[in-house]
């Protein structure tokens, strides 16, 4: 179904990022693109899809066949027909607020008829089961379900081929279970999947065949089994996340304990007439690292936001050391990072974004860089903060946080699409400023990340498995 | 559903608009225009818009009730000037027809201008700006919350770095702006927006009886109201 | 750079984006400014195009085709099309044409002082969104005004700002002053920020 022949390719104005790669794909099939962030997976998708050098211009040498046709002999559109994009972030690729707008835009663009687009679309909603979702705003929903309606949008114009570039980048545990469900439907009925991806428990059941890629080469193969059977040592020596389900350790509740540094007592918080969650009770003391989990929905965000001060709690309290504090004061002492970390910074390089109001004296510089170095970030110091990676990205938010001198940190989901790299060095940070006498919560559901550094853990809504 | 149906087309609502403009503008008795106001109630109701009616007649009203003040009680604004009570209160069925006019579905008014066969940019562009606004809602909260979070809205920042605060706030939204622009650039090339040739649309329609009749009787009336009313 | 002239799907999505983002501003600015009437007539416009001025520097370097200010400004003749002031539209397409022939040089979208002559230029001219209106609607003000009991001088001192040639000028030079600043301020923005960044 894909062919690729001794393929190359550079964005313009830049060196070679892929080198010689043979692959073929045949119909039917799932594979995945894995191995460390920068490497060329996405630039291959990219070629697959035609985007590169379509719209990402550059120069591309070898042959791409498709069914048999050259994708040179073809343009854009009529590829548009036979391979369906997924990107990373559904959010922000939506062209209509509703729907059944949104699933027609392909076929609108592609100049079938009426009665054609009608067909198409009402049949694709129907067959994802997307039915009920019609008359919501696609603002509203959740990052799972955009995510599915844009799988539907891609559909609609019914290609054989699907690539997906980090799809579950932004998703939680649970809806990246449900992506992996809707990818075994489309497999079922025989289309193509090409699939690049850090996160693997979700793709072991699914995937044909896992490429390791690394430096814009296909180094090796594994079969799901072969990855499987990759010890942890092997698998986080080649930047990788695990592949299997990892089940969260057990570890102690962060319950009330009174005395601690920073409780919440008997917290509830209420938008409009609903409830989000009510009678939180919750403690973490310096040297502790909590991890916040629980189901999507359950308010984990909604919570960090009330501790850190950005939202005020409907009912209960929130103390500091024993005191009670309004939310404006507990922001001098609470450091929250977002998830998303687009409209995060604001200088016009790294070093002056963690040195952000902070006094520069030579003591503090000096811990800067060492932060920095630490964090990797240190050859990246000139850069501009919107030059960087996802990766770097939220390691520059940790750095900003470790460096705000706040006794009181909050990261929520650090480690969501990042490679197996990035996440030890993240996890590494994590502890050591534990360590060093900071209090530590992370929002996540990375079980590995749990592994690695968390003391405590702290489950919003229903059982917890820590006692 | 029922609501959808209830609407014009985009048609009806574009002549609804023009002859609301010819009306407001051409006419010799400005005192008069209250008339094309009442109409166009009477076209909000008969789609069934009934939170667009309530808010223009409070609207309306009040404006009305500042006006019969100023009129005949000698009530003088100190803030938001008289000429602006009158001008608002003049306009208010231009601003009727537009509101009528721009919030019909978006799906509506891109299957319009794809039946008028307006160039593939200018759908897009229409599609986009209707997007802008719930995109750019999201991204200015995550910005007051990052902005709050770093200590960037103290009283005593903003003060005495007012350039500073405005550079925080203008350069990650403008940064902002671009990824998403090239984000949606590239979401529209893997979806074919490059296809030539004509293009359709699902919300595509036919023009029902109901509409026909509505921007008929509609116009209709607006000349009748310039006829016996007079042209300036 | 991009010397390619025909425009892509990418042109004109960040073109409408970022023009809608102006509009907004824009009329932001000047629905606060209505409550008092010195700052609406003197100094609203000014604001305004100082504020501006960075994200039209973004635009025009960004896009960085010809006619990215007259499709703007044409928008926002639309947008004032659609709230009652019919003729700014026709205005505006004016003022974009000779933003355009002031831009039309080539390579004038890497030249920051041409950018700046180009906003300058319209800062003076945007004056008529105030203006205008004023204009048009005045006669039919008047006689509304006569008719409710209000002295001619009342009426006459509403509009002093703009019969006295001396305020006249004052606000004219407000407001340049203020477009050309903002241009300043949008062209180190420009280098500070995002050309570092490469989205330039």
């Amino acid at each position: 179904m894909i062919e690729l022949e001794n393929v190359s390719f550079a964005y313009a104005g830049e060196e070679p990022c892929i080198h010689g790669v043979d692959l073929r794909v045949a119909a039917g099939e799932c594979v995945v693109f894995i191995g460390r962030s920068g490497n060329g997976k996405t630039t291959l998708t990219r070629l697959i899809n035609g985007l590169a050098p379509y719209y990402y211009e550059g120069t591309l040498s070898g042959k791409l066949r498709i069914g048999g046709t050259d994708l040179a002999e073809i343009p854009q559109w009529e590829r548009a027909k036979q391979i369906g994009c997924v990107f990373q972030d559904p959010r922000s690729q939506f062209f209509s607020a509703e729907l059944a707008g949104e699933v027609a835009f392909g076929c609108e663009n592609l100049g079938f008829s009426v009665q054609e687009i009608r067909d198409r679309t009402d049949g694709v909603i129907r067959t994802m089961g997307l039915d009920a979702l019609r008359n919501t705003p696609l603002d509203r929903l959740s990052s799972g379900e955009k995510q599915k309606v844009a799988i539907a949008s891609a559909r609609a114009a019914g290609p054989r081929i699907f690539t997906f570039d980090e799809p579950t980048a932004n998703l939680d545990e649970e809806s990246a279970g449900q992506l992996s469900e809707t990818l075994a439907e489309l497999k079922r009925q025989g289309h193509t999947l090409v699939v690049a991806e850090h996160r693997l428990s979700w793709l072991m059941e699914l995937a044909d065949r896992f490429l390791y890629v690394d430096g814009g080469r296909l180094v090796r193969e594994f079969s799901p089994r072969e990855l499987a059977l990759l010890s942890a040592g092997e698998a986080a020596r080649i930047g990788l996340r695990r592949p299997c389900k990892t089940e969260p350790p057990l570890l102690p509740a962060a319950d009330c304990r009174t005395g601690a540094a920073a409780e919440a007592r008997r917290v509830c918080c209420t938008v409009g007439r609903k409830t989000i969650f009510r009678d939180i009770d919750f403690s973490a003391s310096p040297g502790e690292v909590v991890a916040v989990t629980g189901r999507n929905g359950t308010g984990k965000t909604t919570f960090a936001k009330i501790l850190c001060g950005l939202r005020r709690e409907s009912g209960g309290s929130v103390l500091f050391s024993g005191k009670r504090l309004p939310p404006g004061r507990r922001r001098e002492r609470v450091f929250y990072s977002a998830n998303d970390t687009n409209t995060q910074f604001f200088t016009p390089s790294v070093e002056e974004e963690v040195l952000l109001l902070l006094p520069r004296r030579e003591k503090e510089l000096e811990r800067a860089r060492e932060t920095l170095r630490r964090l990797g970030l240190y050859e990246y110091r000139t850069r501009h903060p919107a030059t960087l990676s996802g990766g770097q990205k939220q390691r520059l938010s940790l750095a900003c946080g470790v460096l705000s001198g706040r006794e009181l940190l909050i990261f929520d989901e650090p480690t969501s699409g990042l490679d197996g790299g990035n996440m030890k060095i993240i996890s590494d940070m994590l502890k050591q400023e534990a360590e060093n006498g900071k209090t530590v919560l992370v929002i996540t559901h990375d079980a590995e990340l749990m592994e690695a550094c968390c003391t405590h853990i702290f489950q919003m809504g229903g059982y917890r498995p820590g006692r | 559903m029922e609501k959808k149906k209830a609407g014009f087309a985009v048609a009806a609502r574009l002549c609804v608009f023009a002859a609301t403009l010819a009306g407001v503008f051409l006419t010799d008795g400005t005192d008069r225009t209250w008339i094309i106001a009442a109409m166009l109630f009477c076209v909000l109701a008969a789609q069934k818009a009934w939170k667009q009616c309530a808010g223009f007649a409070v609207f309306y009203g009040i404006l009305s009730l500042l006006l019969y003040l100023i009129r005949f009680h000698g009530l003088r604004m100190a803030a938001f000037s008289e000429f602006h009570v009158f001008l608002f209160w003049w306009l208010t069925p231009v601003f009727m027809a537009a509101w009528n006019l721009v919030s019909a579905p978006p799906g509506m008014l891109s299957a319009f201008f794809a039946r008028v066969h307006a160039p593939t940019g200018a759908i897009l562009g229409l599609l986009v700006i209707f997007r802008f606004f719930p995109t750019m809602r999201a991204e200015l909260h995550g910005l007051r919350e990052s902005m709050h979070n770093r200590g960037l809205t103290g009283p005593a920042q903003v003060l005495r770095r007012p350039g500073n605060t405005f550079e925080y706030i203008l350069v990650p939204m403008l940064l902002r702006c671009l990824q998403i622009s090239d984000q949606l650039a590239v979401s529209a090339a893997a979806r074919g927006i490059d296809t030539p040739g004509p293009r359709h649309s699902y919300y595509e329609q036919k023009l029902r009886v109901r509409d026909i009749l509505a921007a008929a009787l509609y116009a209709g009336a607006i000349l009748v109201f310039l006829l016996i009313g007079g042209v300036k | 750079m991009n010397t390619n002239t025909k425009w892509s799907a990418k042109d004109v999505i960040t073109t409408v984006l970022l023009s809608v983002l102006l509009i907004v501003i824009q009329l932001l600015i000047n629905m606060v400014c209505m409550a008092s009437h010195f700052v609406s007539m003197v100094l609203s416009v000014g604001i305004t195009c100082f504020v501006c001025a960075p994200v039209y520097f973004l635009m025009v370097r960004r896009v960085h085709k010809r006619f990215v200010s007259l499709l703007y400004m044409t928008l926002l003749g639309v947008v004032f099309l659609i709230m009652g002031d019919w003729f700014l539209l026709p205005y505006f397409i004016v003022v974009g044409l000779v933003c355009e022939a002031i831009l039309w040089r080539k390579g004038s979208y890497d030249a920051p002082w041409r950018i700046t002559a180009a906003w300058t230029v319209y800062s003076g001219l945007y004056q008529g969104v105030n203006l205008l209106p004023i204009l048009a609607f005045w006669e039919t003000f008047a006689s509304n005004a006569l008719a409710s009991g209000m002295t001619q001088e009342y009426i006459d001192s509403y509009l002093s700002y703009y019969t006295q040639p001396g305020w006249l000028a004052v606000i004219l030079i407000i407001t340049v002053a203020c477009g050309f600043a903002g241009s300043l301020v949008g062209s180190r923005m420009m280098a500070k920020h995002f050309s570092k960044a490469g989205v330039l």
